[in-house]
This record gives structure tokens, sequence and C-alpha cells, in this order.
């Protein structure tokens, strides 16, 4: 008897197990699918912000090409024509329009995601390539580099284009907060399997409630003039993909800032 | 034609939107200040008493609104027509609630601006 209860309750046990199983691949599932709905919202969300911020981006310009435009043609058939007065309105008709294909040509830079063409690469080398790239720039507005290179740094396996397209973001952005001169730090070293990279600058720094926007897309405490404001969305997309990070520090205002990279380290061939 | 005096200060932060309402607004006779940021804008409104302000809501240093704000509270009568390369309609629901006149998107005509500024123009000739 006492065996035929074990037997029985084993059973009550069983079917209880299994319709608790069956509740929890149920749950599951429907998180799974919540999940889903919400990176699937986040994404439209993200194309919306990235759409009003190209929008916005584009209209200024074109705001510039219409209306220089109209007033030329307004100038000519009133017979206001004054040579030197029409070039400098079609100059700002050809700079705007200029300014137009620049902002659709980052556009389709940050789109495209090109794969990236990964081959082994020694990150001291690829810094010292962007810093060359740029040296023009850094040496006429006083900016002194200091390097701290790691020594003996594994080697990591990269798209080294788009590795230096990083750099050179993070770099232009450093000399941009340092219009009257200052100091370019850039170390790089090993942790847990990553190199990382750190470039620190003494400018104008990075207030906290930007902080949480500059890898935004758009985002620019910039005039219209020196950017539009992509270059750190691309690079932050760029370390995704590479598996890698990218993150910014600051004080806040002419507190300088710090951007760090990381990138996963070779072995064996492949990403760790 | 007596010359027309209304002072029309400008603020957005490009420059050359500045210059092009320089000259068409100029054309029509009236006199325009330029800034190309809020701060310098609240600056030469206190300075200058300008009738009318056009103000873009995107800027750096200080946004729109909050550039509006800060004039409001020293100079509730002045009219204040907004412009924006793109507007959300929580901006723009913050700039209604500052008593703005106008509203007018980039990109726009020469036509419609000097129609908005020339209506703005004889609604302040009513109320003073």
């Amino acid at each position: 008897m006492q065996q035929i209860r074990l037997f029985k309750e084993n059973q009550r046990l069983i079917d209880e197990l299994q319709l608790s199983s069956h509740k929890l691949e149920k749950t599951i599932n429907e998180l799974k699918k919540a999940q889903e709905q919400l990176v699937q919202a986040g994404k439209m969300y993200a194309l919306g912000q990235l759409s009003a911020g190209a929008a916005h981006e584009i209209n200024n310009p074109l705001a510039g090409i219409i209306g220089f435009t109209e007033a030329i043609l307004s100038d000519l058939k009133n017979q206001r024509t004054i040579p030197d007065e029409i070039a400098h309105d079609m100059e700002i008709v050809l700079k705007n329009a200029e300014r137009c294909k620049s902002i659709i040509g980052n556009l389709l830079t940050f789109a495209r995601a090109r794969e990236l063409q990964r081959q082994e690469s020694d990150i001291n080398s690829l810094i010292d390539d962007a810093l060359a790239l740029v040296e023009y720039k850094t040496r006429f507005q006083n900016i002194e580099v200091v390097k701290r290179y790691g020594e003996n740094l594994d080697k990591v396996n990269i798209d080294g284009d788009q590795m230096t397209h990083v750099f050179i973001n993070i770099i232009t952005n450093a000399q941009n907060a340092m219009p009257d001169g200052g100091e370019l730090l850039v170390r790089t070293w090993s942790e847990n399997n990553f190199a990382l990279i750190e470039f620190k600058d003494t400018g104008i720094g990075i207030e906290k409630e930007s902080l949480l926007k500059v890898f935004d897309p758009f985002f620019t405490t910039r005039q219209p003039s020196q950017g539009v404001g992509l270059g750190l969305s691309i690079s932050y997309s760029i370390m995704r993909r590479h598996e890698g990070s990218i993150e910014a520090k600051s004080d806040g205002k002419n507190k300088g800032a710090s951007f760090i990279v990381k990138i996963p380290h070779l072995t064996a061939g492949r990403p760790v | 034609m007596a010359m027309n005096k209304t002072k029309i200060l400008v603020i957005d932060d490009e420059i050359d939107l500045c210059e092009l309402f320089k000259k068409i607004l100029g054309l029509e006779g009236y006199a325009v200040l330029t800034a190309q940021n809020g701060y310098d804008g609240i600056k030469i409104n206190e300075k200058s008493d300008p009738d009318i302000i056009i103000l873009d809501l995107k800027m750096p240093k200080i946004s729109g609104i909050e550039t509006l704000r800060r004039i409001r509270k020293k100079d509730s009568g002045v009219i204040v027509i907004i412009i924006t390369g793109y507007g959300d309609a929580e901006t723009i629901r913050d700039a209604a609630e500052l008593n703005v006149y106008e509203y007018m998107a980039k990109p726009f005509n020469n036509e419609t601006v000097i129609k908005i500024i020339k209506e703005a123009v004889a609604s302040k000739g009513k109320d003073d």
C-alpha cells in the first residue's frame, strides 16, 4: 500500500513538474516576444531620432540654398545686378550644396556598415598613423601630443582602415576642444584580454548632460560649419562591430575629456 | 516712401541664414541685427530692444526654448517668430506656451518670411 501511495505521489509530482515546465516554456516565449518587440521599438525609435536629426541637418543648408537662390533671382528681375554681390550669394549657395553633399555622405557611411576586413594589427602603429594624418592641425594649434604606449602589446584582429577612422574622429574632437592649444595624452595598455587606448585632452571638457549624448547621431556642441555630429556615432558603430567599446569621460566644463577604446586581443587568430 | 524703422533681431547659429535675413529684410527697409547663439541674442535684445525676434530652436550652448524663456522673463511683449529645421511636438508645445507669434519651418521661401514679418508689424501697430 505504501508503495502504491509513493507511486501515486511521484506521479503527482511528475504531473506538477510537467505543468510547471509548460508554464515556464510559455513565459519564456512571452518574454522573448516582448524582448523582440522592445528591440524593434528601440530600433524604430533610433531610426526616428536619426531621421529627425538628418532632417534638421539637411534643412539648414537647404534654407541657405533656396533663400539665396530666390534672392539672386529677385535681384536679377529687379535689375539689382551688382556682380560682386551676386557672386557672393552664389558662393553661399554652392557652399551649402557642398554641405548637403557632406551630410549625406556621412549618413551613408553611418548606414553602410561596411563589412570588416580584419587583419592582424599593431595598435601603437595604427595610432601613430592616425596622428600623422592630422599632424598639421596639431602643430598649428600648439597641441602637445604625449605618448605612453604599452610595450609588447598583443596583436589585435581588426579592420585597420576603420579603426584609424575611429582614432582620427577622437583626435579631431580633441583638437576641436583645444582651439588655443593644450595637451593630448595617448596611452595604450592591456587588461583582461583587451587592448585599451586612452585619448585624454586638456580642452573644454564635456558637461554631464552632454556626456550621455556624445555618441548619439547628429549630437554636437559645435557650430554647424564645424561638423554635423556623426563622427562619434560612426566610431561607436565601428567599435561595436569589432566586439569592442568606446567610452567618454569628463569632469565637466573646461576640465578636459577622455575617450577610452577597448579592443579584444587576438588569440589563436580570432578575437577573444 | 518713409523708411520702416522696425527693428528685427535674428538669433540663429547658421551664419548664412543670418546673412540671408539681413539681405531680404534689409531690402524691405527693416533694421536687422543678428546673433549666433542664445546668450548673445539675450544681450542684444536687452541692449537694442527689437520689435521682432526671429529665433532658431536648435542651437548649441543654449537652446532656443531656454533663450525664449529668459527673454520672456524680461520682455513679455516682444513678438517672437520661431524657425527650425525640425520641430518635434514637445518643443513646439513649449514654444507655444511662451507666447510665440508664428512658427516657420526651414527651408522657407523669402516671400513667406516677408509676409509674416509684415503681418507681425501690422499686429504690433494695432497693439501699441
